[in-house]
């Protein structure tokens, strides 16, 4: 199990145009739910706005993850775009210019999925992980950045 | 100097283990023993060992939900902080759990 069974090169996007955060996290269910990985996109997407508001998902240094387990979700992936310094009440207040959206179905998530997950948010406590992260032009880039990490293939 | 925390998130996704890191990396920075306890998606992991529990000089739980098995840190000194807080910066909350134990 490593995180290739949780992304794939189409669920980045190199060019998020959505300037609202709103805006930025609908461009990236639309994503999931294309590649059939929701069972209903507003479900979802509900999930995750509520979720948003409990508190701020930017983590700083440029990044945001928002994230649902909502039954809109068929399986456990995450969907990554990079975007042009979006607003996002980040803990140190800076914009975000990649968001990692993350979906968990409600019940019967694989365990695997989940302590994937796990090393990755470990991981975006890494400075140097989330600048490489930033600087990437490309969604290779990232893929490779993801799939080249010892943690995330175990 | 030896603490124990518990990090637990709504959706224990990702805020769970992003502050149990901020935290170790923290501690370990300035030396001090740490075991921190994760409650989240998959339920409890690294759970601290009662041992560890009884011989820690503080107890930090960075959560925004309830604590399992809260029982177990009843006789100890506890500061309680939102998870955010050690996502965010878990150096200033070791310094607030120190001065707990100061006064």
């Amino acid at each position: 199990m490593d995180i290739k069974n949780l992304i794939n090169i189409n669920l980045i996007k190199a060019e998020i145009k959505a300037t609202r955060k709103e805006e930025v996290i609908k461009e990236l269910a639309e994503l999931l739910d294309q590649n059939n990985k929701l069972n209903s996109l507003e479900v979802y997407l509900h999930d995750v706005f509520k979720r948003e508001e409990e508190y701020t998902t930017g983590i700083g240094r440029g990044i945001a993850i928002p994230h649902g387990k909502s039954e809109g979700v068929k399986e456990s992936c995450i969907a990554i775009g990079k975007c042009n310094d979006v607003e996002w009440d980040s803990m140190d207040g800076n914009p975000v210019k990649i968001v990692i959206l993350i979906a968990v179905p409600l019940s019967g998530a694989q365990n695997e999925h989940l302590m994937i997950l796990a090393k990755l948010a470990e991981l975006l406590m890494d400075e140097e992980f989330t600048q490489n992260l930033v600087n990437s032009k490309n969604p290779e880039d990232i893929y490779r950045l993801l799939t080249g990490q010892e943690e995330l293939a175990s | 100097m030896k603490i124990v925390a518990v990090t637990a998130c709504v959706a224990g996704l990702a805020h769970t283990y992003m502050a149990a890191t901020g935290l170790k990396k923290a501690a370990k920075a300035r030396n001090i023993e740490i075991h921190v306890e994760t409650q989240g998606s998959m339920g409890i992991q690294n759970k601290i060992k009662q041992s560890d529990i009884d011989t820690a000089d503080v107890v930090i739980f960075a959560v925004d939900t309830n604590v399992a098995h809260r029982d177990r840190f009843e006789k100890k000194p506890i500061l309680t902080v939102k998870v955010a807080e050690a996502v965010k910066n878990a150096d200033n909350v070791i310094n607030k759990a120190l001065e707990l134990i100061k006064k």
